[in-house]
């Protein structure tokens, strides 16, 4: 069942913040052939894991917007679904073309870590967007980081609650790496900023929305003074609403959701969650452009990029729609 | 004298019960959670352990069938994914809510006929050909879907998966219609005795005039359109056809069936013990929740209490040699 579960999970890309590579320094990189490429246009093939996917294209809008601006060309490739073995076959084909960059989303890094390595030997950028490669194997990492992700989520929470309530938390299994890590960073920052808002409970729904529909029953019932449910993966919202409305309890308790899936935006839209927190792919695609350039001009990139969040909610929801 | 007898009547009756050990535990289970958290038995709570369980159950009644004919199958899971977007996408595309379902069972109609005639008729072991036909029903759910949710749905079919008769939702009503037609076929029909005669001696069944092949073909066919039924409920509750249904319920509705008493070697087993299994499963999971026993001990206890539970119910049946 793991595997069916990890696959999914791949595919689910909104959730797609499998792996945290290296987060705790961020040292300088430079371009290890020190090349000038700036006379000519630049060539940089975006390798996406899934072809069709929102927020892929977001990312694609990105870096097409980017080129644009600096006058480079941007190639989209890659598989219409997940399969890693065509992302390091179209990585090979990009290294064949002599292209300057390079940008990918590495789902299981250890995969794309050899054909990362003979890109960077030949003088080609290597940008990971939201999973990351150990430090060694690429140029430079874009991505939502974890820690300032919970912080921000806990903090909008226990804002939105008046600094005051009890919040349950729903993951998708407890050892899901990138969720536990933002469920720490949250507790942590309540403990420290908000010592009145309490995590009551944390359970588990197996990215499953019909799951997330039962528990939440259960947690209502349990915890009858809950004034919260933050949900750290993207199925749950939906399913933790569904309960609400059947048990009347809209009004009563407060949803924060994760990532800009159609239901999670019509679920805020429709007023049945206060909120959604996002993460900025279309970010990930634009700066890594920009990352390409600055090192084949010579300069340095910082390592490690945090592409921050956005939260949404009903406010602002029509202004974020009309970004993407 | 006769209260002697009415005595040894009594606990040869209780010896004969062979879920004893389920229904205790469920018992004492109850009683524990109800006296540190009373919302256990609220309407609310006890309309929610009967819809979880009732998904798990519809599969369950038919791999009950399954497996006493001593076959399995793992692809219900993702079976009842795929159905659920099937008729979810005819649904969006303005079909009636007879078709979209319909076009749904029939999803589930075909994958069965094709698990069971791999099965039966080129011999591959059940365990290989579901757990194939579970790999290739999940890539297509993710060809078709792209990995989204198929949302939103038409009210016809948020009526059906939400809708309920006198307070009690739909699918429980369903979920006990099914039993009552299942524990029927089971033990009162040809077609039950040649299920049951299948998985006791195949050879014998063949030799008294059973069509073998035939039968066991049909529980394939049953489990997997139970599976789709499950799935199209579940989506029209949900007002969306999620690609992570049902991810793992195949191994959730085998542990059921087996709990309550279906053995894994085919030949006994029965809907009652299913359903026991089944609610064993849920009432767990539902009063840790309620006994705020944190997340980090819960599968812990889960797979303690299972193996009392049916422990007790194998020493029983050792001791006083039932079964």
């Amino acid at each position: 069942m793991k595997k069916r579960f990890s696959a999914l999970l791949a595919i689910l890309l909104v959730a797609v913040l499998v792996f945290s590579g290296c987060t705790s320094e961020t040292p300088e990189t430079t371009d290890p052939s020190g090349e000038d490429n700036t006379s000519e246009s630049l060539n940089i093939t975006f390798v996406t894991p899934l072809l069709g996917n929102p927020v892929w294209l977001a990312a694609k809008q990105g870096a097409e917007d980017a080129a644009a601006e600096i006058g480079a060309t941007v190639t989209w490739v890659g598989p219409s679904d997940i399969d890693m073995d065509e992302q390091v076959r179209q990585i090979e084909l990009a290294i064949t073309e002599q292209v300057d960059g390079i940008i990918s989303c590495p789902l299981s890094p250890a995969i794309f870590e050899t054909v990362y390595k003979d890109a960077l030997s030949k003088g080609i950028v290597v940008i990971n967007t939201a999973v990351d490669t150990p430090e060694d194997t690429r140029t430079a990492y874009i991505g939502t980081d974890y820690v300032n992700f919970g912080q921000q989520a806990a903090r909008n929470l226990a804002e939105q609650l008046g600094g005051e309530g009890e919040v349950a938390v729903l993951v998708t299994s407890l050892d899901t790496e990138n969720q536990m890590s933002e469920l720490k960073a949250g507790e942590e920052l309540l403990a420290k900023e908000y010592p009145n808002v309490k995590i009551v409970v944390v359970e588990t729904s197996n990215s499953d929305t019909a799951q997330a529909a039962d528990k939440t029953s259960a947690i209502i019932d349990t915890y009858p003074e809950l004034d919260a449910i933050w949900c750290l993966e993207s199925t749950s919202p939906l399913g933790v609403a569904q309960t609400l409305q059947e048990r009347d309890m809209l009004d009563k308790v407060l949803v924060l959701g994760i990532d800009d899936t159609d239901d999670v935006l019509d679920l805020i839209d429709q007023e049945m969650i206060w909120g959604t927190m996002t993460q900025d792919f279309y970010k990930m695609g634009y700066e890594s452009v920009k990352m390409i350039k600055t090192v084949k001009d010579g300069g340095t990139v910082e390592s490690v990029q945090d592409s921050g969040t956005t939260l949404v909610t009903k406010e602002n929801l029509e202004e974020y729609k009309a970004r993407f | 004298m006769n209260n002697n007898v009415k005595k040894s009547k009594l606990s040869q009756l209780l010896q004969r019960f062979d879920q004893l050990g389920i229904v205790l535990v469920l018992i004492v289970l109850m009683v524990a959670v109800g006296f540190k958290n009373s919302v256990f038995f609220s309407r609310d709570n006890i309309i929610n352990v009967l819809r979880s369980t009732s998904y798990v159950f519809i599969i369950g009644i038919a791999i009950t069938y399954v497996l006493i004919t001593g076959g399995l199958d793992l692809s219900v899971g993702s079976v009842m994914a795929m159905a659920g977007i099937i008729s979810a996408m005819t649904a969006q595309t303005g079909a009636s809510l007879l078709i979209s379902i319909l076009i749904g069972l029939l999803f589930g109609f075909v994958v069965g006929l094709i698990n069971g005639i791999l099965v039966v008729k080129l011999n591959i072991p059940a365990l290989i050909v579901t757990l194939g036909m579970m790999y290739i029903v999940d890539g297509l759910v993710l060809i078709v879907t792209k990995g989204s949710p198929v949302y939103p749905l038409p009210e016809s079919f948020k009526a059906l998966g939400q809708g309920s008769v006198l307070g009690i939702p739909n699918i429980v009503l369903i979920a006990l219609a099914l039993a009552l037609i299942g524990a029927f076929v089971l033990r009162n029909t040809r077609y039950g005795r040649c299920v049951y005669s299948i998985g006791g001696n195949r050879e014998t069944a063949r030799l008294a005039g059973i069509n073998v092949n035939l039968t066991q073909m049909s529980v394939y066919v049953l489990a997997s359109v139970s599976a789709s039924l499950a799935g199209i409920l579940m989506a029209g509750r949900l007002n969306s056809a999620q690609p992570s249904a049902g991810n793992g319920y195949e191994l959730t509705v085998v542990a059921a069936v087996i709990i309550g008493g279906t053995s894994m070697f085919g030949g006994s087993g029965s809907i009652f013990g299913t359903l026991l299994g089944a609610l064993l499963m849920t009432v767990i999971e539902n009063a840790l929740l309620l006994m705020k026993i944190s997340a980090y001990w819960q599968s812990l206890i889960v797979g303690i209490i299972i193996i009392f539970a049916v422990g007790l119910d194998q020493y029983r049946r050792k001791k006083y040699g039932i079964g």
